[in-house]
Protein backbone atom coordinates (compact mmCIF):
# COMPACT_ATOMS: atom_id res chain seq x y z
CA UNK A 1 0.00 0.00 0.00
CA UNK A 2 1.38 3.70 -1.15
CA UNK A 3 1.61 6.43 1.51
CA UNK A 4 0.01 9.43 1.48
CA UNK A 5 2.44 12.28 1.46
CA UNK A 6 1.30 15.96 3.21
CA UNK A 7 3.00 19.61 2.87
CA UNK A 8 2.31 21.69 5.94
CA UNK A 9 2.30 25.08 5.40
CA UNK A 10 2.43 27.30 8.66
CA UNK A 11 4.53 30.49 9.32
CA UNK A 12 5.08 29.35 12.75
CA UNK A 13 7.53 26.64 13.45
CA UNK A 14 5.38 25.20 16.80
CA UNK A 15 2.73 24.65 15.14
CA UNK A 16 4.23 22.81 12.24
CA UNK A 17 5.94 20.82 14.40
CA UNK A 18 2.67 20.08 15.93
CA UNK A 19 0.92 18.78 12.65
CA UNK A 20 4.53 16.65 11.82
CA UNK A 21 4.53 14.86 15.02
CA UNK A 22 0.22 14.32 14.84
CA UNK A 23 0.30 12.82 11.41
CA UNK A 24 3.58 11.15 11.88
CA UNK A 25 2.08 8.62 14.46
CA UNK A 26 -0.71 7.65 11.98
CA UNK A 27 0.86 4.63 9.84
CA UNK A 28 1.01 5.53 5.76
CA UNK A 29 0.71 9.19 6.22
CA UNK A 30 3.99 10.77 5.66
CA UNK A 31 5.23 14.87 5.90
CA UNK A 32 7.46 14.96 2.80
CA UNK A 33 8.22 18.95 3.53
CA UNK A 34 7.37 21.75 5.93
CA UNK A 35 7.25 25.45 4.13
CA UNK A 36 6.77 28.85 5.59
CA UNK A 37 5.78 30.76 2.63
CA UNK A 38 4.42 30.91 -0.60
CA UNK A 39 7.48 30.65 -3.01
CA UNK A 40 8.47 27.68 -0.95
CA UNK A 41 5.19 26.22 -1.32
CA UNK A 42 4.56 26.83 -4.81
CA UNK A 43 8.25 24.77 -5.23
CA UNK A 44 7.38 22.26 -3.33
CA UNK A 45 4.13 20.72 -4.26
CA UNK A 46 5.36 21.25 -8.06
CA UNK A 47 8.11 19.01 -6.75
CA UNK A 48 6.64 16.85 -4.59
CA UNK A 49 3.56 16.41 -6.18
CA UNK A 50 1.99 15.74 -2.44
CA UNK A 51 -1.08 13.86 -1.80
CA UNK A 52 -2.12 16.75 0.88
CA UNK A 53 -1.28 20.43 1.49
CA UNK A 54 -2.41 21.30 5.34
CA UNK A 55 -2.31 24.90 5.47
CA UNK A 56 -3.34 27.98 7.98
CA UNK A 57 -6.21 29.62 6.58
CA UNK A 58 -5.03 33.08 6.96
CA UNK A 59 -1.76 32.10 5.26
CA UNK A 60 -4.15 30.56 2.35
CA UNK A 61 -5.98 33.52 1.97
CA UNK A 62 -2.75 35.56 1.18
CA UNK A 63 -1.44 33.09 -1.48
CA UNK A 64 -2.10 33.84 -5.49
CA UNK A 65 -4.81 31.29 -5.24
CA UNK A 66 -5.82 31.17 -9.15
CA UNK A 67 -1.49 29.95 -9.39
CA UNK A 68 -2.19 27.67 -6.80
CA UNK A 69 -5.15 26.21 -8.21
CA UNK A 70 -3.54 25.40 -11.25
CA UNK A 71 -0.59 23.74 -9.57
CA UNK A 72 -2.92 21.19 -7.80
CA UNK A 73 -5.64 20.46 -9.96
CA UNK A 74 -3.31 18.53 -12.45
CA UNK A 75 -1.72 16.98 -9.20
CA UNK A 76 -4.83 15.84 -7.70
CA UNK A 77 -3.13 17.72 -4.53
CA UNK A 78 -5.67 18.62 -1.94
CA UNK A 79 -5.82 21.34 0.14
CA UNK A 80 -6.54 20.94 3.95
CA UNK A 81 -7.29 24.40 5.99
CA UNK A 82 -6.76 24.60 9.30
CA UNK A 83 -9.65 27.23 11.17
CA UNK A 84 -10.58 27.64 14.42
CA UNK A 85 -13.94 29.20 15.84
CA UNK A 86 -13.36 32.45 14.66
CA UNK A 87 -12.77 31.93 11.29
CA UNK A 88 -14.56 34.27 8.79
CA UNK A 89 -17.95 31.74 7.61
CA UNK A 90 -18.01 33.73 4.81
CA UNK A 91 -15.11 31.94 3.09
CA UNK A 92 -16.44 28.61 3.72
CA UNK A 93 -17.42 26.13 1.07
CA UNK A 94 -19.03 22.82 1.88
CA UNK A 95 -16.94 21.21 -0.73
CA UNK A 96 -13.65 22.01 0.92
CA UNK A 97 -11.81 20.05 3.57
CA UNK A 98 -10.99 21.61 7.06
CA UNK A 99 -9.50 21.11 10.72
CA UNK A 100 -10.21 22.52 13.31
CA UNK A 101 -7.23 23.81 15.48
CA UNK A 102 -8.78 24.26 18.28
CA UNK A 103 -9.93 20.50 19.07
CA UNK A 104 -8.13 17.97 20.89
CA UNK A 105 -5.29 15.68 20.05
CA UNK A 106 -7.84 12.73 19.50
CA UNK A 107 -10.44 14.88 17.31
CA UNK A 108 -7.59 16.17 15.45
CA UNK A 109 -6.34 12.64 14.62
CA UNK A 110 -9.33 11.46 13.97
CA UNK A 111 -10.53 14.64 11.42
CA UNK A 112 -7.26 14.31 9.74
CA UNK A 113 -7.74 10.64 9.27
CA UNK A 114 -11.58 10.75 8.20
CA UNK A 115 -10.40 13.26 5.32
CA UNK A 116 -7.04 11.28 4.31
CA UNK A 117 -8.33 7.73 4.26
CA UNK A 118 -10.86 7.48 1.49
CA UNK A 119 -7.72 8.59 -0.56
CA UNK A 120 -5.31 5.26 0.31
CA UNK A 121 -5.02 3.24 -2.42
CA UNK A 122 -5.84 0.18 -0.63
CA UNK A 123 -7.98 -3.00 -1.25
CA UNK A 124 -10.22 -2.47 1.96
CA UNK A 125 -10.19 1.08 3.42
CA UNK A 126 -11.70 -0.10 6.71
CA UNK A 127 -14.04 -3.06 7.28
CA UNK A 128 -15.85 -1.54 10.24
CA UNK A 129 -16.92 1.48 7.80
CA UNK A 130 -20.62 1.88 8.25
CA UNK A 131 -20.00 2.74 11.95
CA UNK A 132 -20.34 6.05 13.65
CA UNK A 133 -18.08 7.44 16.47
CA UNK A 134 -19.97 8.47 19.13
CA UNK A 135 -19.70 12.00 17.69
CA UNK A 136 -20.95 11.74 14.70
CA UNK A 137 -23.80 10.21 16.72
CA UNK A 138 -23.94 13.09 18.56
CA UNK A 139 -24.28 15.22 15.40
CA UNK A 140 -26.59 12.66 13.52
CA UNK A 141 -29.28 13.28 16.67
CA UNK A 142 -29.43 17.12 16.27
CA UNK A 143 -29.58 16.21 12.37
CA UNK A 144 -32.33 14.08 12.52
CA UNK A 145 -34.36 16.25 14.92
CA UNK A 146 -34.31 19.03 12.27
CA UNK A 147 -31.25 21.67 14.12
CA UNK A 148 -29.00 23.46 11.28
CA UNK A 149 -25.36 23.33 10.92
CA UNK A 150 -24.97 26.31 13.38
CA UNK A 151 -27.12 25.29 15.86
CA UNK A 152 -25.41 21.60 15.96
CA UNK A 153 -21.90 23.56 16.21
CA UNK A 154 -23.61 25.73 19.54
CA UNK A 155 -24.66 22.45 21.16
CA UNK A 156 -22.36 19.99 20.79
CA UNK A 157 -19.28 23.24 21.49
CA UNK A 158 -17.77 22.66 18.52
CA UNK A 159 -17.28 24.77 14.96
CA UNK A 160 -19.60 24.64 12.51
CA UNK A 161 -16.81 23.49 9.87
CA UNK A 162 -16.32 20.26 12.29
CA UNK A 163 -20.42 19.74 12.04
CA UNK A 164 -19.81 19.70 8.51
CA UNK A 165 -17.02 17.93 7.92
CA UNK A 166 -18.85 15.02 10.44
CA UNK A 167 -21.99 15.22 8.27
CA UNK A 168 -19.65 14.38 5.26
CA UNK A 169 -18.55 11.62 6.98
CA UNK A 170 -22.37 10.50 7.93
CA UNK A 171 -23.00 10.58 4.99
CA UNK A 172 -20.10 8.83 3.22
CA UNK A 173 -20.48 5.93 5.83
CA UNK A 174 -24.13 5.22 5.79
CA UNK A 175 -24.46 6.21 1.83
CA UNK A 176 -27.78 7.91 2.95
CA UNK A 177 -27.82 11.79 1.61
CA UNK A 178 -31.61 13.40 2.63
CA UNK A 179 -32.03 14.58 6.24
CA UNK A 180 -34.95 13.06 5.95
CA UNK A 181 -32.98 9.59 4.98
CA UNK A 182 -30.77 10.23 8.11
CA UNK A 183 -33.80 11.06 10.70
CA UNK A 184 -35.03 7.20 9.67
CA UNK A 185 -31.63 6.14 9.65
CA UNK A 186 -31.29 7.18 13.64
CA UNK A 187 -34.80 6.05 14.01
CA UNK A 188 -34.25 2.95 12.95
CA UNK A 189 -31.26 2.35 15.17
CA UNK A 190 -32.75 3.89 18.34
CA UNK A 191 -30.40 7.17 18.18
CA UNK A 192 -33.06 9.07 18.01
CA UNK A 193 -36.58 8.37 19.82
CA UNK A 194 -39.58 8.82 17.07
CA UNK A 195 -41.65 9.77 20.03
CA UNK A 196 -39.26 13.09 20.98
CA UNK A 197 -39.23 13.93 17.17
CA UNK B 1 -24.92 -3.53 -28.66
CA UNK B 2 -26.52 -0.87 -30.64
CA UNK B 3 -30.10 -1.09 -31.66
CA UNK B 4 -30.53 -0.01 -35.40
CA UNK B 5 -33.08 1.06 -37.57
CA UNK B 6 -33.65 -2.38 -39.31
CA UNK B 7 -33.28 -4.90 -36.52
CA UNK B 8 -36.85 -6.60 -36.23
CA UNK B 9 -38.67 -4.59 -33.49
CA UNK B 10 -39.72 -7.87 -31.67
CA UNK B 11 -35.75 -8.14 -30.92
CA UNK B 12 -35.47 -5.11 -29.41
CA UNK B 13 -37.82 -6.46 -26.18
CA UNK B 14 -36.19 -9.61 -26.28
CA UNK B 15 -32.75 -7.95 -25.82
CA UNK B 16 -33.75 -5.32 -23.47
CA UNK B 17 -37.47 -6.02 -21.71
CA UNK B 18 -37.47 -2.51 -19.66
CA UNK B 19 -37.73 -0.62 -23.31
CA UNK B 20 -41.68 -1.87 -23.59
CA UNK B 21 -42.63 0.98 -20.99
CA UNK B 22 -40.32 3.43 -23.26
CA UNK B 23 -42.06 1.49 -26.59
CA UNK B 24 -45.73 2.59 -24.41
CA UNK B 25 -44.27 5.90 -24.19
CA UNK B 26 -44.03 6.80 -27.69
CA UNK B 27 -47.99 5.39 -28.49
CA UNK B 28 -46.50 1.94 -29.80
CA UNK B 29 -48.26 -0.92 -29.12
CA UNK B 30 -47.35 -4.45 -28.79
CA UNK B 31 -48.07 -7.03 -31.83
CA UNK B 32 -45.27 -5.71 -33.84
CA UNK B 33 -45.50 -9.12 -36.22
CA UNK B 34 -41.60 -8.88 -38.00
CA UNK B 35 -41.62 -5.58 -38.33
CA UNK B 36 -38.13 -3.61 -38.42
CA UNK B 37 -37.99 -0.81 -36.35
CA UNK B 38 -38.38 1.50 -38.93
CA UNK B 39 -41.43 0.17 -40.64
CA UNK B 40 -42.62 0.63 -37.12
CA UNK B 41 -42.15 4.18 -36.22
CA UNK B 42 -43.24 5.28 -39.86
CA UNK B 43 -46.63 3.42 -38.90
CA UNK B 44 -46.80 5.31 -36.12
CA UNK B 45 -45.14 8.57 -37.13
CA UNK B 46 -42.15 8.79 -34.84
CA UNK B 47 -39.08 10.12 -35.49
CA UNK B 48 -36.64 6.86 -36.17
CA UNK B 49 -33.81 8.37 -34.79
CA UNK B 50 -34.98 10.01 -31.90
CA UNK B 51 -36.48 6.55 -30.96
CA UNK B 52 -33.21 4.65 -31.73
CA UNK B 53 -31.30 7.40 -29.64
CA UNK B 54 -33.84 6.62 -26.66
CA UNK B 55 -33.99 3.16 -26.40
CA UNK B 56 -30.06 3.03 -27.15
CA UNK B 57 -29.17 5.60 -24.30
CA UNK B 58 -31.61 4.02 -22.21
CA UNK B 59 -29.84 0.35 -22.50
CA UNK B 60 -26.60 1.55 -22.71
CA UNK B 61 -25.17 4.55 -20.51
CA UNK B 62 -22.02 5.15 -22.79
CA UNK B 63 -24.28 4.85 -25.77
CA UNK B 64 -23.09 8.39 -27.97
CA UNK B 65 -25.72 10.16 -29.46
CA UNK B 66 -25.14 10.02 -33.54
CA UNK B 67 -24.83 13.71 -34.52
CA UNK B 68 -25.83 13.05 -38.16
CA UNK B 69 -29.04 11.87 -37.53
CA UNK B 70 -29.72 14.01 -34.10
CA UNK B 71 -32.14 16.81 -36.14
CA UNK B 72 -34.99 15.56 -34.64
CA UNK B 73 -37.87 18.56 -33.30
CA UNK B 74 -37.72 19.93 -29.89
CA UNK B 75 -41.38 19.03 -30.24
CA UNK B 76 -41.24 15.41 -30.41
CA UNK B 77 -38.53 15.65 -27.42
CA UNK B 78 -40.99 16.94 -25.45
CA UNK B 79 -43.56 15.07 -26.15
CA UNK B 80 -41.94 12.42 -25.05
CA UNK B 81 -40.66 13.89 -21.95
CA UNK B 82 -44.02 14.93 -21.01
CA UNK B 83 -45.66 11.14 -21.56
CA UNK B 84 -42.64 10.16 -19.48
CA UNK B 85 -44.12 12.53 -16.57
CA UNK B 86 -47.06 10.87 -17.03
CA UNK B 87 -45.66 7.43 -16.35
CA UNK B 88 -43.89 8.32 -13.29
CA UNK B 89 -47.04 9.73 -12.00
CA UNK B 90 -50.12 7.71 -13.18
CA UNK B 91 -48.41 3.99 -13.52
CA UNK B 92 -44.66 4.01 -11.48
CA UNK B 93 -45.01 6.03 -8.13
CA UNK B 94 -48.34 4.76 -7.42
CA UNK B 95 -46.96 1.20 -7.75
CA UNK B 96 -44.56 1.81 -5.45
CA UNK B 97 -46.86 3.16 -3.01
CA UNK B 98 -49.10 0.69 -3.31
CA UNK B 99 -46.11 -2.37 -2.82
CA UNK B 100 -44.86 -0.08 0.37
CA UNK B 101 -48.48 -0.45 1.40
CA UNK B 102 -48.12 -4.31 0.81
CA UNK B 103 -45.26 -4.52 2.57
CA UNK B 104 -46.19 -2.77 5.44
CA UNK B 105 -49.69 -4.46 5.60
CA UNK B 106 -48.01 -8.18 5.50
CA UNK B 107 -45.46 -7.56 8.16
CA UNK B 108 -45.61 -7.58 12.33
CA UNK B 109 -42.46 -6.15 13.73
CA UNK B 110 -41.77 -3.90 11.67
CA UNK B 111 -44.89 -2.14 11.76
CA UNK B 112 -44.11 1.47 12.60
CA UNK B 113 -40.40 1.05 10.93
CA UNK B 114 -42.00 0.09 7.52
CA UNK B 115 -44.75 3.55 8.31
CA UNK B 116 -41.62 5.67 8.24
CA UNK B 117 -40.90 4.38 4.58
CA UNK B 118 -44.33 4.79 3.24
CA UNK B 119 -44.16 8.33 4.54
CA UNK B 120 -40.28 9.05 3.22
CA UNK B 121 -41.70 7.79 -0.21
CA UNK B 122 -44.58 10.26 0.37
CA UNK B 123 -41.94 13.19 0.69
CA UNK B 124 -40.60 12.03 -2.22
CA UNK B 125 -43.37 12.37 -4.31
CA UNK B 126 -44.10 15.43 -3.48
CA UNK B 127 -40.52 16.59 -4.68
CA UNK B 128 -41.43 14.65 -7.90
CA UNK B 129 -44.34 16.37 -8.57
CA UNK B 130 -43.11 19.82 -7.68
CA UNK B 131 -40.03 19.16 -10.08
CA UNK B 132 -42.37 18.21 -13.06
CA UNK B 133 -44.37 20.85 -12.70
CA UNK B 134 -42.20 23.49 -12.69
CA UNK B 135 -41.09 21.77 -15.56
CA UNK B 136 -44.53 21.50 -17.41
CA UNK B 137 -45.77 25.01 -16.60
CA UNK B 138 -42.69 27.16 -17.12
CA UNK B 139 -39.56 25.20 -18.82
CA UNK B 140 -41.58 23.24 -21.43
CA UNK B 141 -43.61 25.94 -22.76
CA UNK B 142 -40.59 28.29 -22.73
CA UNK B 143 -38.16 25.74 -25.34
CA UNK B 144 -41.47 25.40 -27.56
CA UNK B 145 -41.49 29.21 -28.11
CA UNK B 146 -37.61 29.51 -28.51
CA UNK B 147 -38.04 26.49 -31.18
CA UNK B 148 -40.82 28.06 -33.13
CA UNK B 149 -39.08 31.36 -33.10
CA UNK B 150 -36.12 29.82 -34.34
CA UNK B 151 -38.18 27.76 -37.09
CA UNK B 152 -40.52 30.92 -38.04
CA UNK B 153 -37.38 33.24 -37.64
CA UNK B 154 -40.05 35.62 -36.05
CA UNK B 155 -40.37 36.15 -32.50
CA UNK B 156 -42.58 37.48 -30.08
CA UNK B 157 -42.26 40.89 -27.41
CA UNK B 158 -42.98 38.13 -24.84
CA UNK B 159 -40.62 36.03 -25.99
CA UNK B 160 -37.75 38.54 -26.34
CA UNK B 161 -38.70 39.97 -22.54
CA UNK B 162 -38.44 36.23 -21.38
CA UNK B 163 -35.29 35.33 -23.04
CA UNK B 164 -33.87 38.93 -21.47
CA UNK B 165 -34.27 37.12 -17.68
CA UNK B 166 -34.30 33.56 -18.52
CA UNK B 167 -32.15 31.27 -20.32
CA UNK B 168 -31.93 27.67 -20.92
CA UNK B 169 -28.31 27.81 -18.80
CA UNK B 170 -30.81 28.93 -15.63
CA UNK B 171 -32.75 25.26 -16.10
CA UNK B 172 -29.65 23.77 -16.22
CA UNK B 173 -28.27 25.28 -13.05
CA UNK B 174 -31.43 24.85 -11.14
CA UNK B 175 -32.41 21.30 -12.24
CA UNK B 176 -32.27 19.24 -8.97
CA UNK B 177 -31.02 16.43 -8.25
CA UNK B 178 -34.23 14.10 -7.75
CA UNK B 179 -32.41 11.07 -7.36
CA UNK B 180 -31.01 11.36 -3.93
CA UNK B 181 -34.21 10.57 -1.73
CA UNK B 182 -34.65 7.53 -4.39
CA UNK B 183 -30.88 6.40 -3.46
CA UNK B 184 -31.76 6.72 0.46
CA UNK B 185 -34.64 4.72 0.20
CA UNK B 186 -32.88 2.01 -1.72
CA UNK B 187 -30.70 2.16 0.96
CA UNK B 188 -32.70 2.15 3.52
CA UNK B 189 -34.43 -0.76 2.68
CA UNK B 190 -31.92 -2.79 1.31
CA UNK B 191 -29.31 -2.17 4.27
CA UNK B 192 -31.34 -0.52 7.26
CA UNK B 193 -34.19 -1.79 7.82
CA UNK B 194 -33.92 -4.69 9.82
CA UNK B 195 -35.76 -8.30 8.30
CA UNK B 196 -39.02 -8.01 7.35
CA UNK B 197 -41.38 -11.01 8.26
CA UNK B 198 -42.58 -10.38 4.63
CA UNK B 199 -39.89 -10.14 2.03
CA UNK B 200 -41.80 -10.98 -1.48
CA UNK B 201 -42.92 -6.87 -1.31
CA UNK B 202 -39.90 -5.88 0.30
CA UNK B 203 -38.38 -7.24 -3.10
CA UNK B 204 -40.74 -5.94 -5.33
CA UNK B 205 -40.14 -2.38 -4.42
CA UNK B 206 -36.86 -2.51 -4.66
CA UNK B 207 -37.08 -3.76 -7.84
CA UNK B 208 -39.51 -0.72 -8.70
CA UNK B 209 -37.30 1.68 -7.32
CA UNK B 210 -34.22 0.38 -9.56
CA UNK B 211 -36.29 0.34 -12.22
CA UNK B 212 -37.51 4.59 -11.47
CA UNK B 213 -34.20 5.61 -10.63
CA UNK B 214 -33.02 3.99 -14.14
CA UNK B 215 -35.72 6.20 -15.92
CA UNK B 216 -35.40 8.94 -14.11
CA UNK B 217 -31.39 8.90 -14.74
CA UNK B 218 -32.47 8.79 -18.77
CA UNK B 219 -35.31 11.29 -18.05
CA UNK B 220 -32.49 13.84 -16.82
CA UNK B 221 -29.87 12.99 -19.26
CA UNK B 222 -32.40 13.82 -22.21
CA UNK B 223 -33.59 17.14 -21.01
CA UNK B 224 -29.66 18.15 -19.71
CA UNK B 225 -27.60 16.38 -22.78
CA UNK B 226 -30.19 15.96 -25.53
CA UNK B 227 -33.06 18.99 -25.29
CA UNK B 228 -31.11 21.96 -23.48
CA UNK B 229 -27.76 21.98 -25.87
CA UNK B 230 -30.29 22.08 -29.02
CA UNK B 231 -32.18 25.26 -27.04
CA UNK B 232 -28.49 27.00 -26.02
CA UNK B 233 -27.78 26.87 -30.23
CA UNK B 234 -31.13 28.54 -30.86
CA UNK B 235 -31.23 31.05 -28.43
CA UNK B 236 -27.67 32.21 -29.13
CA UNK B 237 -29.16 32.58 -32.91
CA UNK B 238 -32.06 34.47 -31.91
CA UNK B 239 -29.74 37.10 -29.80
CA UNK B 240 -27.76 37.30 -33.10
CA UNK B 241 -30.16 37.28 -35.34
CA UNK B 242 -33.02 39.87 -33.60
CA UNK B 243 -30.10 41.88 -31.85
CA UNK B 244 -31.39 41.30 -28.24
CA UNK B 245 -29.16 42.46 -25.54
CA UNK B 246 -29.10 40.43 -22.88
CA UNK B 247 -30.49 42.45 -19.38
CA UNK B 248 -27.65 42.43 -16.90
CA UNK B 249 -28.84 41.55 -13.29
CA UNK B 250 -29.78 43.63 -10.88
CA UNK B 251 -26.25 43.88 -8.94
CA UNK B 252 -24.87 45.94 -11.79
FE1 LIG C 1 -38.57 16.05 -16.40
FE1 LIG D 1 -36.15 17.15 -14.80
Amino acid sequence: MSKLTFIIANKSFIVRRGLVSTIEELPNFEVVKEVENEINLFKAIDKLTPDFVIINFEFYKSLNIINLNLLIEKRKTKIIKLVDRNTDNDFFKETDFYIDINESKSSIVGQIKDIATPFLESENISINNSILSNREKDVLRYIALGFTNKEVADKLFISIHTVVSHRKNITKKLDIHTVSGLTIYAVLNKIIDIKSS
Amino acid sequence: MTFTKDMKMADLIHKNYLLLSIISRFGIPLGFGDKSVEEICNEYNVNTYFFLDIVNSYSNENYITDVQHNNFSIHSIVRYLRKTHKFYIDQIVPEINCLITNLYQNCFQQKDNVKLLLNFFDEYKNELLIHIKREEDVVYPYVLNIENAYETKKISKKLVAQMKNYSINEYLNEHSNIEEKLLDLKNLIIKYLPPTSDYKYRNKVLAKLFQLENDINDHSRIEEKVMAPKILEMEKFLFSHFSIDKQNSSDE
